[in-house]
């Protein structure tokens, strides 16, 4: 029996992929719905750069 | 093995039974789910098997009574050199052993095809309606009538295998997509077929169960297990947000 439907398998995959390989790396970034299911963003976050933490300085940041 | 004239009769009788068995089974499958029918010598199939076949010949005797009241009352009928009731030349051949004429023959063998093509087909459109298949769904597929379907495409039903027990207890388990699953007639998973599937160990300890990740190169695309190495398995629906 197939509980999954084709486009549902290659979804999982592509997810799979996007989190090298790992369902405990997309489980991480993971959150429970209202509903109670599992929802698992298709893209894991990137890392936040050296210019996302700079601090801002007058709606800028400063870098280096 | 000689087959006997009772038995090759039996089957006979039994076919339009046997055909509601199917029917039931046919109808009654919707969606994803397929779970096989009961073993022939399970008491649910012999009664589906010899109810459906009394209840199909109950009415396909009462099509030949009503026949004879109607032209007995004087209706058009058309008039054959044959007795075209096929019970009446059953009973003819089984009991008395009166010989039977080609003709009542074909007419015998006919009334039980046709009676067996109606009664699959009548009860799989039965089977098949919303209120009949909900209400079959329990007696169908047992515990798998509440297993978690992928309702979309941006849906996929994961399951959490536990598989071989290590020397020091540790399990080892497998998470990854269900591509597919068997199962047998007393609804037991027999097999499954993961795909981009992960290994992971479990240990039990005083504290609570420990799941740690195993250390791999590369994930494993598919993965075949049957039923001697499923210890236990969970599903769980996850939904793909963009």
């Amino acid at each position: 029996m197939k509980i999954n439907s084709p486009q549902s398998i290659a979804a999982a995959e592509e997810v799979f992929r996007n989190y090298a390989g790992s369902w405990t790396a997309a489980r991480e970034a993971a959150y429970r719905d209202a509903d109670g299911v599992l929802v698992i963003p298709k893209h894991p976050r990137e890392a936040p750069t050296a210019r996302d933490e700079a601090p801002l300085v007058e709606g800028r940041r400063k870098i280096g | 093995m000689t087959f006997s004239f009772n038995l090759v009769l039996g089957l006979f009788l039994l076919a339009p039974g046997l055909a509601i068995f199917a029917g039931v089974y046919h109808g009654g499958e919707q969606g994803p789910i397929r779970s096989p029918p009961p073993p022939p010598g399970s008491i649910l199939a012999l009664a589906i098997v010899t109810v459906g076949a009394l209840i199909a010949h109950f009415v396909g005797a009462a099509v030949f009574l009503i026949q004879d009241v109607y032209c007995a009352q004087g209706g058009s009928c058309l008039r054959v050199s044959y007795d075209p009731n096929a019970y009446a030349t059953l009973f003819n051949v089984a009991l008395l052993r009166q010989p039977v004429t080609g003709l009542e023959a074909f007419s015998l063998l006919f009334t039980i095809i046709a009676l067996t093509a109606a009664s699959f087909f009548i009860t799989r459109r039965i089977a098949a309606a919303p209120a009949t298949a909900t209400a079959l769904r329990g007696v169908l597929y047992g515990w798998l009538a509440d297993v978690v379907v992928a309702s979309g495409a941006d849906e996929a039903v994961l399951a959490y295998v536990l598989s071989d027990v290590q020397d020091d207890g540790t399990l080892v388990g497998y998470e990854g997509v269900v591509a597919n699953m068997t199962t047998n007639a007393d609804k037991e998973v027999t097999s499954v077929l993961l795909s981009s599937c992960e290994t992971f160990y479990l240990r039990v300890t005083a504290s609570g169960v420990l799941r740690r990740k195993a250390i791999r190169t590369s994930r494993i695309p598919q993965l075949y297990l049957d039923r001697s190495r499923i210890k236990n398995i969970a599903f769980e629906r996850v939904r793909f947000k963009p």
